[in-house]
């Protein structure tokens, strides 16, 4: 046994709707005693760009039922502060748990920052079950011996 | 001459009249003196104890008293005795709380219990709470709740999550995503899994642009829908947990309530309140699971602070079986006799309930009697109104002054009223009962007992005898040493010159008290057993030194002569006149010197003291009377030809009362006829329109100030003082002045006309009219006549007329 058999390599995908805290403890769980090296991979979500581009589209919101125009600039901020939200929320939970964790942030169509970041074999993929099915998931699944997805919240 | 000195011989009055002294108190009266000393403080009050038997027995509206009467004379005692003896024939008043009411917060309900029951029942209440607080967290905390609760919990999720599944599935079907922002959600079409852009879509053909456009529009309209039926749904959701809080909650305190409202079913008020408290638990329960957080303290409701409000208040709590209560309130301030409202201050805020509500000493007294003072009531700000209103309204609600004149703007409590049932005693002095009467008119109808208190009562055998013991009584309550029989009669003497009448006794116990107090100091500075008639004399001489500042400067300018009072010789229109000068808690007397002078005119005599608008009404009457009597004696028949003005020497202050008119008349007379008046001789009386001479006040204190003058510069013997007849019942000089008079140093005459006090001031006859109608020659009214007539006969003279005495 030497010590790089012990250390778990650990990715976790995040898009910017995942249960971070779910996903989290779904980490800590495949962690347990062990040590671990944690990549984070903010998933950006391109449906906003892209619905955004649309003259039709619509926010309506959560609370009032209220529609408004969704611009670019709109969808970029709601990307901008999805992914920063994501990534403070992680660091939040990796001071408590006392982890260092490095973060990327990737959009679902950048094939070549994907492929930087997938370079060796990792030990475990822990992903929302939002991304299974993607073309990404498929590429960040490659080279991890083992895959968990977490179910996200639909409310 | 021989014939003017024996008439005024004759007018001395004799040393033994001039001080009644005691006469020996019989002693065979001390047998049964335990049984009388009770009455023997209200001696001479039987007019007024009947009085207020009457007003205190008779319990009908209006029926309140009004106890009149110096201070000192023993109101309080008198009014508490009869109205405890009367309380302890009522039966004991109700208890009265104040109790959250759960409708209205701001209404507490005013709870009636029997006597005693207050008391109990908060703590029954309090005992309640204690319960309560344990049992209900216990309930949420039971499995079986927190099970219900978690499937309420699931079935509202499951409703939520149904909803947006349905919407998805929807969208989904005719390829349109249910994208979620941080804020809300996004509607995008969909191709092979991704939403397409602006560039995929305008290559799609028009039909199916239009297509999708109008199925988001379809989708956002379901999707608005859904959002505005969400709240429905989590008000459905907490009305059944608010429903399953209630049954649980139900459950466990209508259990807790049941031994309560057996033990208090006869309470009507009580079996009412008990009801409402356990239905407004029931109804909150869901306030005992989720206390609401603030960041404001005083608005916190965890469950301590939620069961406060089903504390009691006891506003009058009574003891069963006693008497019906007698309170006095000593400071009856509209808070003390009404009651009041308090608050507590938090961050900044007032903040009251009905556990702040505090009642005054009208609920206090509720059943019963209050004793007020009547200045202190119409001192304080408001509280006569309010105590008017209470009467008026028979009864209490307290609210602030400001809620009562509806200059208030804050919303506070306003507690149900209190019916009110209660017998107000006012004691006040007889000027305030006058003046209420004459001013108020409501005062009538709302104090129909007058009880006028006597200040003293006859000096008759049977009343010597009582104050006797009533000496004893007061030493011994006092612990004083004990009185030997002439320091009684001497304290029994001081009585009579207390009440300014040798044939009366002042009945005002606290300056009799005083005398006694002192007079057992002055025994014990000389060590001794006993109080003598000695140590009394000290007493009082040293009272009269303590307070005899004013008194003393006046005699020192007298002596120096600063003041002019001549005290030998004579002099023509110069008189000295005697004044007393009253500080309120010591009275003294001086002499001061009047001057008239007279000159031919049209009758009128100017009072200067009147022109200075220094004189007063009393006065001035007196000036007017002695006027009118100059001419109705000296000129019936003829204009009275002068003019003649009299004055106060020295005099820089008010003068007034009529105690001089005789001294001004007489100043007068000899100023017309130039016949001068002893010097040594001071004179006091008010005179009438027929020369009567008419008694006056503060005699005791005149001849005795006078005396003073006179024994300053040497006395001998020459020195007098005329008084009226009608004085000398009132005479209680000094012992000191009665030695000199029986030494023959001193003298006191006493006239009843006018013609007796001219002939003593003067010492030349006085003169009556004779057969041919005039005054005899060589008298002192001929030279006013001929005088009066020389200046009538001059005024026609230069009026042109012819007159005789041309």
């Amino acid at each position: 046994m030497n010590e790089s058999r012990d250390l778990l390599r650990i990715l976790l995908a995040v898009t910017e709707t995942s249960p971070v805290e779910r996903l989290w403890q779904s980490l800590i769980d495949q962690v347990a005693d062990a040590r671990a090296e944690v990549v984070t991979v903010i998933v950006s979500d391109d449906s906003w760009r892209r619905a955004a581009s649309l003259p039709f589209t619509r926010e309506i919101s959560r609370i009032s039922g209220v529609q408004a125009a969704f611009t670019h600039h709109r969808a970029e901020q709601v990307s901008a502060d999805a992914a920063g939200r994501a990534r403070e929320q992680l660091e939040g939970l990796a001071r408590d748990s006392q982890l260092e964790l490095e973060f990327e942030v990737v959009s679902e169509d950048e094939d070549a920052r994907v492929a930087t970041v997938v370079t060796v074999e990792r030990d475990i993929l822990i992903a929302p079950t939002a991304l299974e099915g993607k073309p990404l998931f498929t590429k960040l699944a490659r080279l991890h011996r083992r895959v968990v997805l977490v179910e996200a919240d639909n409310d | 001459m021989a014939e003017t000195l024996a008439r005024v011989t004759e007018l001395a009055v004799p040393a033994a009249r001039l001080r009644t002294v005691c006469r020996p108190l019989d002693s065979t009266n001390s047998a049964d003196a335990d049984a009388k000393l009770a009455s023997v403080a209200y001696l001479g009050q039987e007019r007024a104890v009947e009085s207020l038997r009457f007003g205190i027995g008779l319990e009908r509206d209006g029926y309140n008293i009004f106890v009149l009467g110096l201070p000192g004379s023993h109101r309080h005692a008198l009014v508490k005795e009869l109205a405890a003896a009367r309380a302890r024939e009522k039966a004991t008043p109700d208890d009265w709380c104040y109790a959250n009411n759960f409708t209205n917060p701001e209404r507490p309900q005013a709870l009636r219990l029997p006597a005693g029951k207050g008391a109990e029942f908060r703590e029954d209440m309090h005992a309640l709470i204690d319960e309560i607080r344990i049992t209900i967290p216990t309930v949420f905390e039971e499995e079986d709740y927190r099970n219900q609760l978690k499937v309420l919990d699931a079935e509202l999720q499951k409703d939520i999550k149904d909803q947006w599944e349905e919407l998805r599935q929807k969208a989904a079907k005719v390829d349109i995503a249910v994208l979620q922002t941080p804020t809300g959600y996004v509607l995008a079409p969909v191709r092979d899994g991704k939403v397409i852009d602006d560039e995929e879509f305008e290559k799609l053909p028009k039909e199916d642009r239009e297509a999708i456009e109008a199925t988001i529009q379809r989708l956002s309209e379901d999707l608005q829908a859904r959002i505005e039926s969400l709240p429905k749904l989590r008000r459905k959701q907490h009305e059944r947990v608010r429903a399953l809080d209630q049954e649980v909650i139900a459950h466990a305190v209508t259990a807790l309530f049941q031994d309560l409202k057996l033990k208090y079913a006869e309470v009507p008020d009580v079996a009412e309140y008990l009801e409402a408290a356990r239905q407004d638990l029931i109804d909150n329960a869901h306030q005992f699971r989720e206390p609401s957080e603030s960041t404001l303290p005083f608005l916190k409701t965890d469950t301590s602070s939620l069961l406060l409000s089903y504390e009691i208040n006891l506003l009058v709590g009574n003891e069963s079986g006693a008497s019906a209560p007698v309170v006095y309130e000593p400071n009856p301030s509209y808070p003390n006799l009404i009651g009041k409202i308090e608050h507590r201050a938090e961050m900044g805020a007032l903040l009251t309930d009905f556990r702040m509500v505090r009642g005054g000493a009208l609920l206090q007294a509720n059943g019963g009697y209050l004793i007020l003072d009547v200045h202190r009531v119409l001192g304080r700000p408001f509280a006569w109104e309010a105590l008017k209103q209470a009467l008026f309204t028979e009864q209490v609600r307290i609210e602030s002054p400001a809620e009562t004149l509806g200059f208030s703007t804050t919303s506070t409590l306003k507690p149900e009223p209190v019916p009110l049932d209660v017998k107000i005693i006012l004691i006040g002095e007889r000027w305030l009962f006058y003046l209420l009467s004459l001013y108020d008119k409501e005062f009538g109808g709302l104090f129909k007992v007058a009880v006028d208190l006597d200040d003293d009562v006859q000096r008759t055998p049977d009343n010597v005898d009582a104050l006797a013991q009533l000496v004893t009584s007061r030493a011994t309550r006092h612990e004083l040493l004990p009185f030997d029989t002439r320091a009684v009669q001497r304290v029994i003497e001081q009585r009579a010159r207390q009440a300014d009448d040798s044939e009366r006794l002042s009945m005002n116990i606290r300056s009799l008290d005083d005398l006694l107090i002192e007079s057992d100091y002055w025994a014990r500075q000389h060590d001794a057993t006993r109080i003598s008639a000695d140590d009394v004399i000290e007493a009082i001489s040293h009272k009269k030194e303590r307070l005899g500042r004013v008194e003393m400067r006046i005699a020192d300018a007298i002596e120096r002569e600063t003041l002019l009072i001549d005290t030998s010789g004579e002099c023509v229109g110069q008189i000295n006149g005697l004044s007393v000068v009253d500080l309120g808690n010591y009275r003294f007397g001086h002499p001061v010197r009047i001057t008239a002078t007279t000159r031919i005119g049209t009758g009128d005599v100017v009072d200067i003291e009147r022109e200075a608008k220094l004189g007063g009404a009393i006065h001035s009457k007196g000036v007017m009377i002695l006027s009118s009597a100059l001419s109705a004696r000296y000129a019936p028949e003829k204009p009275l030809s002068l003019s003649a003005s009299i004055v106060f020497e020295q005099s820089y202050g008010g003068v007034d009362g009529d105690s001089a008119s005789v001294a001004e008349l007489c100043a007068l007379l000899s100023s017309i006829a130039r016949v001068p008046i002893r010097q040594n001789v001071a004179c006091t009386g008010s005179i009438n329109q027929l020369g009567r001479v008419q008694a006056v006040g503060g005699v005791n204190e005149k001849i005795e100030g006078f005396f003073g003058i006179c024994e300053r510069r040497g006395l001998d013997g020459s020195h007098c003082v005329v008084i009226p007849q009608d004085n000398v019942k009132h005479l209680m000089l000094r012992e000191h002045v009665v030695e000199a008079v029986r030494d023959n140093k001193f003298a006191v005459y006493a006239v009843e006309h006018i013609d007796e006090a001219l002939e003593i001031l003067t010492g030349q006859p006085a003169g009556s009219r004779g057969a041919d109608g005039r005054f005899p020659e060589g008298t002192v009214n001929r030279r006013v006549e001929d005088r009066l007539l020389r200046y009538a006969g001059q005024r026609r003279k230069f009026a042109g007329g012819k007159g005789k005495d041309e």
